[in-house]
């Protein structure tokens, strides 16, 4: 992912900088959480980045509602209404009479209907949890890949390069082993 | 916090699961060879079939369908249990199912892409497969919108796409792992692959909600299919064929197949792999459990479908039964019977036989075997006793459909091994997640490595 830039080459950028620190136990990382917060550092301006899902309890929880069963929803919807199409449309527009039989019969329309309704509960929740997660991302985000052996990262955004290097302070205060830091985040 | 963990820190098993991906030996050239070569020797036996034409086949009046449906049937029933698997362990919280489902997942994509080639080349002319689908008809004679043949080709559509996504999201974590590992052009794919994930609670809140949508819409899918492919036969009127137990009764039989198959596949990656700190007896001995309860259910299903053919004694049925039991068929009943029922029951119930991994290997290939034979009875005696006696006939394979099936499962071996090379072929952040979860809960199992700190990037999860 990204080069983590020197201090000299986040001083000479004027946006915002995103600190890392990595911490090798979730708990000090949750420490580290909470002791930002207690600083009046806004949580929405810290995340935590880690390999595996993090523990319930040991940080505040995401809260943010997710919108994903309505992307559900709505995939169900398009695709019952795609499936009876297909399968009662396409028989009327092209009828074939067979033995007295429907052109439209329930039962064979209610299998093409009902697979396509799964499928497109499939497709639109891929596409909402996407964008949810925001994926893909085009931009190189602020990240560490020790994260991916284990460690445990807490990404701080600040808005000014005074606030860093208050916020180094405090992630050194508990227990970042090692802090990086990303210019224009 | 999960130092505490049978496998050591989450670096370690990064090491221990990412090393066939990362480390290539002569020996995966030689086995990658070997299955290509007789996937060579299929696409051989298929070009023959077009060039010559269909005639090549041992189809005739009235055995029609044969081998590549036989195939067919196989490959989708052997397709149902991986995802399926996945998604009921994974909805029910299965602490064991972690090491499983990755593996588990991948077989349902591969046997599912290979299961629907055979209705194409069955065709015998497969440049016109577009009568499968439902296009716009101007001539007014094809296709049957009504035809069961139109709800295989949606439904099998649908359950390869759903489980494509459902192998996909949950392995993008492993993905993002193999980025920060790889360099030179595999770095690249991992990071188109991996869709720059890092790791944050917002991604990982929102793919712990997918996966749980997706394990729900995902099962029924899959029962459907199966369902489906019975339908194929059921919406007939061909003695035998025409019955209302046949959609559950396929469904579990895929299952059971199914089953088997991974039990088998999780032996050889523990072997080949040297994965045995994570595919643990415990994965055996509840793999073993449900072949147990399986077998019981498959063979009470066939019992009720054949009872009440023998009981009724309507005279086509019981022709073709009576033709399967007591015929030139014998010999495959009973291989079915004993592969099905009497070998898995009699092992299954015992604790020490489903712990063992040599036990359980031989038992999955032997269910297969009996799964194949059921396939071949279900289709070939029904057609070859139909109602009228003066059309009976019968049915041998020729050396073209002989080689096709063998190119089918060397190329579902095939592209499984390619699978295992580019990709972890257990999840590791599921696996270190439990490892996390035993850690929390106080759980100490003997061999535990010492921690390492952030200097030496191990350590949180481990």
């Amino acid at each position: 992912m990204d080069k983590p830039v020197d201090k000299h080459e986040a001083r000479q950028d004027t946006s915002r900088t995103v600190l890392i620190g990595l911490y090798d136990d979730v708990h000090a990382a949750g420490r580290a959480v909470d002791g930002l917060e207690k600083h009046g550092i806004a949580r929405d301006k810290i995340s935590v980045n880690s390999s595996v899902p993090l523990p319930v309890g040991t940080f505040r929880a995401y809260t943010r509602p997710s919108r994903l069963p309505y992307f559900s929803a709505l995939g169900a919807f398009a695709g019952l209404i795609a499936g009876f199409s297909l399968a009662a449309g396409t028989a009327m527009l092209y009828p074939i009479a067979t033995g007295g039989k429907p052109i439209v019969s329930l039962p064979t329309v209610g299998v093409i209907t009902y697979e396509f309704t799964m499928l497109g509960i499939i497709l639109f929740t891929l596409v909402g949890v996407l964008y949810e997660m925001g994926l893909p991302r085009v931009k190189k985000p602020p990240y560490d890949p020790r994260v991916s052996d284990g460690c445990v990262g807490v990404l701080v955004t600040c808005e000014t390069e005074q606030i860093s290097f208050e916020i180094e302070g405090i992630l050194r205060e508990y227990g970042a082993a090692t802090i990086t830091r990303f210019a224009g985040g | 916090m999960a130092s505490d963990s049978p496998f050591g820190s989450a670096a370690r098993v990064n090491d221990d699961i990412l090393r066939p991906v990362l480390q290539t030996t002569w020996r995966f050239y030689a086995v990658v060879a070997l299955l290509g070569s007789v996937v060579l020797w299929g696409a051989f036996a298929v070009w023959y079939l077009l060039s010559t034409g269909i005639g090549v086949f041992g189809l005739n009046r009235p055995v029609y369908w044969a081998l590549m449906i036989i195939n067919f049937v196989f490959f989708v029933g052997l397709s149902h249990s991986g995802t399926l698997i996945s998604a009921i362990l994974r909805v029910t919280h299965a602490e064991w199912r972690r090491p499983i489902t990755r593996g588990a997942e991948a077989m349902t994509v591969f046997t599912i892409m290979v299961a629907a080639a055979f209705p194409l080349i069955h065709l015998g002319r497969p440049w016109v497969f577009y009568y499968l689908i439902p296009y716009p008809d101007l001539r007014g004679l094809w296709p049957n919108f009504r035809s069961p043949l139109i709800w295989d080709f949606i439904a099998i559509s649908t359950y390869l796409t759903g489980s494509i996504i459902y192998l996909y999201l949950p392995m993008i974590p492993d993905l993002a792992v193999i980025r920060d590992r790889s360099h030179g052009w595999r770095r690249y794919l991992y990071i188109a692959l991996s869709l720059g994930w890092t790791g944050s609670e917002r991604e990982w809140s929102r793919l712990s909600r997918v996966l749980g949508i997706m394990a729900v819409v995902i099962i029924p899918v899959a029962v459907s299919v199966h369902s489906i492919v019975s339908w194929d036969f059921a919406m007939t009127i061909v003695p035998v064929w025409h019955s209302t137990i046949f959609a559950p009764y396929f469904v579990v039989g895929a299952i059971y197949s199914g089953i088997a198959l991974v039990i088998t596949i999780m032996v050889l990656i523990r072997w080949v792999f040297n994965l045995q700190s994570y595919l643990q007896p415990r994965q055996f001995d509840n793999l073993g459990k449900l072949l147990f309860v399986m077998s019981v259910i498959w063979f009470y299903f066939w019992f009720a479908d054949a009872l009440t053919t023998w009981y009724g004694r309507e005279p086509s049925e019981f022709a073709v039964l009576r033709y399967t039991i007591l015929g030139p068929f014998a010999p495959l009943f009973w291989t079915m019977i004993v592969c099905n029922l009497v070998i898995p029951f009699w092992t299954m119930m015992f604790k020490q036989l489903r712990r063992n991994v040599l036990v359980m290997l031989v038992v999955s290939l032997l269910v297969n075997v009996g799964m194949y034979s059921e396939r071949i009875l279900i289709i070939v005696p029904a057609l070859s006793r139909g109602r009228l006696p003066s059309a009976w006939g019968s049915y041998q394979p020729t050396w073209v459909e002989i080689s096709i099936t063998a190119a089918a499962f060397a190329g579902f071996s095939l592209l499984y091994v390619l699978f295992t090379k580019f990709f972890p072929v257990v999840s590791m952040w599921e696996v270190k997640e439990g490892m996390g979860e035993r850690a929390e809960a106080g759980v100490k199992e003997p061999g535990t490595p010492p921690r390492k700190t952030v200097e030496g990037a191990e350590g949180a999860y481990g």
